[in-house]
């Protein structure tokens, strides 16, 4: 059975160009949209195997597109399109959940074995990108710390170590509130929502013994 | 109408105009391009002979060439990071650029209070671009922060440097950053001692006018 693919680009004659590459290759097009808001009426509908989007949609961009498309349907793989390839492209598109992400110039010669490793569960990033990529996540842990303030990382290791609140603003001197606002901006950053998770992530960064 | 609300008219006028210009080459001659490229795959293996298929790779390499420079003239005109990522990325990738072509290493702090795109998000970025230049141009700084945060119903961009600059030669060539925060009705701080390093801090409301 051939792979379904569902295009969402704005640019016609660019769905027209895909539309080609994909069905030379002996695929098939389960459907196409215009923008973001189009593709998320559309998805469930279309049941697509693998979609192929481009990041800059008008209406609901498509990094915004493409995180509520998950929530829709976890489990299809989403291949975003960019014209550009510097790294916040590539790093937001991976946020938002893409599992691919390829350089729309290079699309010709890469789409397609793009949508063959995203179905095989695998990530597919165009070669220029995989560089920028690497060397993102090997500096994350330093950025990560770096973004919080000495005292949210003071709060983060007093929190992490088992003090209650009213003890943390006790060791540091500050009111109750002002150090339950520097617990709440500190896991706002690190994306985290519960305390356990917090304790986990001072371990792994070392603020903490295990 | 005061000089800073003439600047500011200009300013915007610069920018909308920049904006539509990339916007323009974007949507067009940018994915025609792309298109283009997807095309001459699709007729590839229809060469019959080895100068058929040399003169097809030539023209792709052409238009690879061609799909670069439009890159490079819509991300001068108006990054596009900044409309499909928000400012925050926009400023991180201003400081990896910043840090990768200069010996000075930039770095963006961001609180992630907000990231919808807001009026003076163009103009934030414009200020930090602005004082990163200066701060290489002046040099003797190491290291450069950017932080972007909100301050009550303001979004608030600082950046600061380890530089050992003169305080009077920066303060007067940030003079048309200080109109236009005004304008805006927001504001402008700078600050500068000799040997101690620049900061520059500019906020603009969230709201237009």
């Amino acid at each position: 059975m051939p792979t379904r693919v569902f295009i969402v680009d704005d640019h016609q004659i660019v769905r027209q160009g895909l539309t080609m590459l994909l069905e030379r290759a002996g695929m098939e097009l389960a459907g196409e949209a215009a923008d973001g808001q189009q593709a998320l009426r559309m998805v469930a509908e279309l049941d697509p195997d693998v979609t192929v989007m481009d990041v800059g949609l008008p209406i609901l961009n498509g990094l915004e597109t493409a995180a509520e498309m998950i929530k829709l349907r976890p489990k299809m793989p989403i291949i975003m399109l960019t014209m550009y390839y510097d790294r916040q492209h590539v790093l937001r598109s991976l946020r938002a959940g893409a599992r691919g992400v390829v350089s729309k110039a290079h699309a010709a010669d890469q789409l397609v074995r793009a949508i063959r490793d995203v179905q095989r569960g695998k990530i597919h990033l165009s070669p220029e990108m995989s560089e920028v990529v690497i060397d993102a996540f090997q500096n994350q842990d330093e950025g990560e710390r770096e973004m919080l303030t000495p005292r949210e990382l003071q709060v983060l290791q007093l929190v992490a170590e088992g003090k209650s609140m009213k003890e943390v603003a006790a060791a540091l001197m500050i009111s109750v509130k002002t150090a339950e606002t520097h617990r709440a901006h500190t896991m706002e950053k690190l994306d985290i929502h519960e305390t356990a998770s917090l304790v986990r992530y001072a371990i792994r960064r070392g603020l903490l013994q295990a | 109408m005061s000089a800073a609300e003439i600047a500011l008219v200009m300013h915007e006028d610069r920018e909308s105009a920049a904006g539509a210009l990339a916007q323009a080459m974007h949507r067009g001659p940018a994915q025609s391009v792309a298109a283009a490229l997807m095309q001459l795959e699709s007729i590839a293996d229809q060469a019959s002979t080895e100068q058929q298929a040399a003169d097809l790779n030539a023209l792709r390499q052409t238009l690879l060439h061609l799909a670069g420079e439009l890159q490079e003239m819509t991300a001068a005109l108006r990054p596009p990071i900044l409309d499909h990522c928000g400012l925050a990325a926009a400023l991180e990738s201003l400081a990896e650029s910043f840090s990768q072509t200069g010996a000075i290493a930039a770095q963006v702090i961001d609180d992630r209070s907000r990231r919808e795109p807001r009026p003076g998000d163009v103009t934030l970025y414009r200020m930090a671009e602005h004082s990163l230049a200066d701060i290489r141009q002046r040099g003797h700084a190491h290291r450069a922060t950017l932080e972007l945060g909100r301050r009550g119903r303001f979004r608030w961009l600082q950046v600061r440097d380890d530089g050992v600059q003169p305080p009077t030669t920066a303060e007067s060539r940030h003079g048309w950053l200080r109109e236009l925060a005004t304008a805006m009705r927001g504001f402008y701080f700078h600050s500068s001692a000799l040997g101690q390093g620049t900061c520059v801090e500019m906020a603009v409301p969230m709201e237009t006018r």
